[in-house]
């Protein structure tokens, strides 16, 4: 019964923690440029995060080593530093954007100055990750993310052309005007799989199945989460395409706002579908918030070999509490200079694709390596699909920069 | 053996270097050429946006769908995004052949700033929201027009 509930909550958790702001933002705007076309890089994200998630899981159970340390180990030093810190700044950008987006949030409900929002939310989530547990925080964040399903229903009510919305799970180009927008389809293609498969999620779930102190008989818990959670988490991706393809494709709206989300829920269900929006996106982005965070701050204490986890008291991990306490400062402060959310995820996911293949070939590496993983080694399928979407990362990241330049960050 | 691999080091970081100086640079130009007919486009097709979103706001608030808060915040932001566009348009000087076209945007801009920031307080002036739903109606229309003019 205990393990059925833990089961449970862990894919309710996962599902409630699959959006952030980044997700959001590229999921409606792909759908408000493309229509349904690109439902299918979600799909091939959602596998490919499905695949990596689930080995990082099964490593963290079965050998108790978290990403960053395996990282450091296969790479060596330097390669290792240049992925730490890159991915330290990736979540750096990206904790700021959600802070930014809780801020926007909350003026949206209240209307006093967004800066003193800012510090009410750096307030807020500090007490939070100094007292609560990491389940807590995990569960709580995650449970109340859920409410991001009145965009789901959302979408359904809005009456999607659903032969058309399946047709957009095939691989597929649709044509189109000119050939700039061929690339601005491709800088969506490789924006979405980046929100989706966003490096943060893999450190973040790997430690997390550390500090909940999994063993190799948790390898199947760990399997079913990761499918279950992902693929419903990702039906959210999935009904934010739908909005944007039905809501705001027609009414020629590319949203740049947070709130401009929330309009999909007003039209269908009124005041309430608006409260449900907001306070949906405030956990899902306060969430990201804490977890790019703690990301941060367990990368380089298992980078470096510091005591960490969420499990040790502050005094227990001084400098594992004096890193993510720093790292909340920082993106406070980046944020507080007036940049613009939206703008500051969008370059992090955009520098995220870049530093995939370098977190998911250690990954890849340490799960088919039968002298260290034994029986839970990666069979020949999991090995091929890992090559497969690390050929793929390694493409998009390729083209990500050149993109970002040549289409003016997707705006043509 | 050991200056092999020094050798091959620098080799990687020189070429790493040269990639991201590279990319540094292109950015740059980018950024930095003078406005040309595409940017155009992009400015408008982003104001257009504004004013279609500023025109659903109005219309879901006459029917009583939005908060008060809501409605002033999200189209307070909007004006900001609209304003950010005037702001870059005057911060770069047009190609050649362009300055007609830049003047018509600059014109255009303003008048949907202009409108969304009357709009943002206008949610308890049904009449005046009303209007300006229309008039933001018109400018995206027009919006749409000249998108596509500066298309060819």
């Amino acid at each position: 019964m205990k393990k059925a509930l833990e089961i449970f909550l862990g894919i309710l958790t996962a599902m409630g923690g699959f959006v952030e702001i980044g997700e959001l933002v590229f999921s409606i705007n792909a759908g408000a440029k493309f229509g349904y076309s690109l439902l299918w890089v979600v799909a091939l994200g959602t596998i490919g995060i499905i695949i990596y998630g689930e080995m990082a899981g099964r490593i963290a159970a079965v050998t108790g080593q978290p990403v960053f340390y395996l990282i450091r180990e296969r790479a060596g030093f330097v390669v290792g530093l240049g992925t730490l810190v890159a991915a330290n700044l990736v979540n750096l950008l990206t904790c700021a954007a959600e802070i930014g987006g809780v801020a926007i949030l909350l003026k949206l409900a209240l209307n006093w100055p967004y800066r003193v929002f800012i510090l009410l939310g750096l307030i807020f989530f500090l007490l939070v990750m100094w007292f609560l547990p990491f389940q807590w925080i995990e569960r709580t964040f995650g449970l109340l993310g859920l409410l991001m399903v009145v965009f789901m229903l959302t979408a359904i009510l809005l009456k999607p052309d659903w032969p058309q919305a399946a047709a957009g799970f095939i691989p597929n180009v649709p044509a189109l005007e000119s050939p700039k927008e061929y690339l601005v389809y491709a800088y969506f293609a490789v924006a979405l799989m980046s929100s989706i498969m966003l490096p943060y999620e893999t450190y973040f779930y790997a430690s997390g199945g550390i500090e909940d102190h999994w063993t190799p008989s948790d390898v199947p818990l760990n399997r079913i989460i990761v499918t279950v959670g992902f693929v419903l988490g990702s039906l959210l991706a999935v009904a934010l395409i739908i909005m944007g393809a039905r809501l705001f494709l027609p009414n020629h709206i590319e949203p740049q706002l947070p709130g401009s989300a929330a309009l999909g829920p007003v039209i269908v269900f009124g005041k309430w579908g608006l409260a449900l929006a907001l306070l949906g996106m405030f956990f899902a982005f306060g969430g990201a918030a804490i977890e790019t965070c703690l990301s941060a701050a367990y990368n380089l204490a298992q980078f470096v070999g510091w005591p960490w986890g969420k499990f040790r008291k502050p005094g227990g991990a001084p400098r594992f509490a004096l890193a993510w306490i720093t790292m909340l400062i920082l993106a406070g402060l980046l944020i507080t200079t007036g940049v613009d959310p939206v703008s500051v995820v969008e370059y992090s996911i955009i520098f995220s694709v870049i530093i995939l293949p370098l977190t998911y070939l250690p990954i890849l590496l340490v799960a088919a390596d039968r002298t260290c993983m034994g029986a839970f080694a990666n069979r020949w399928w999991a090995n091929t699909l890992g090559w497969f979407y690390l050929i793929i990362l390694t493409i998009a990241g390729l083209c990500a920069i050149p993109l970002l330049i040549i289409t003016h960050g997707g705006k043509g | 053996m050991r200056r092999a691999t020094q050798h091959g080091r620098w080799l990687q970081s020189a070429v790493a270097l040269l990639i991201i100086g590279g990319l540094g640079f292109w950015f740059t130009a980018e950024v930095n050429k003078p406005l040309g007919a595409e940017d155009l486009k992009i400015a408008v097709s982003e104001l257009r946006s504004h004013a279609a979103e500023g025109r659903l706001i109005a219309e879901q608030a006459l029917s009583a769908r939005l908060t008060a808060t809501f409605f002033q915040t999200q189209t307070s932001m909007l004006r900001d995004k609209a304003g950010a566009v005037v702001k870059d348009l005057n911060s770069t000087a047009p190609r050649a052949g362009l300055e007609e076209e830049l003047s018509r945007v600059k014109a255009f801009a303003e008048r949907i700033s202009a409108d969304l920031a009357s709009l943002s307080s206008s949610f308890d002036d049904r009449q005046e929201m009303s209007r300006l739903q229309e008039d933001l109606d018109t400018v995206f229309r027009q919006a749409l027009e000249m998108e596509e003019s500066l298309k060819h």
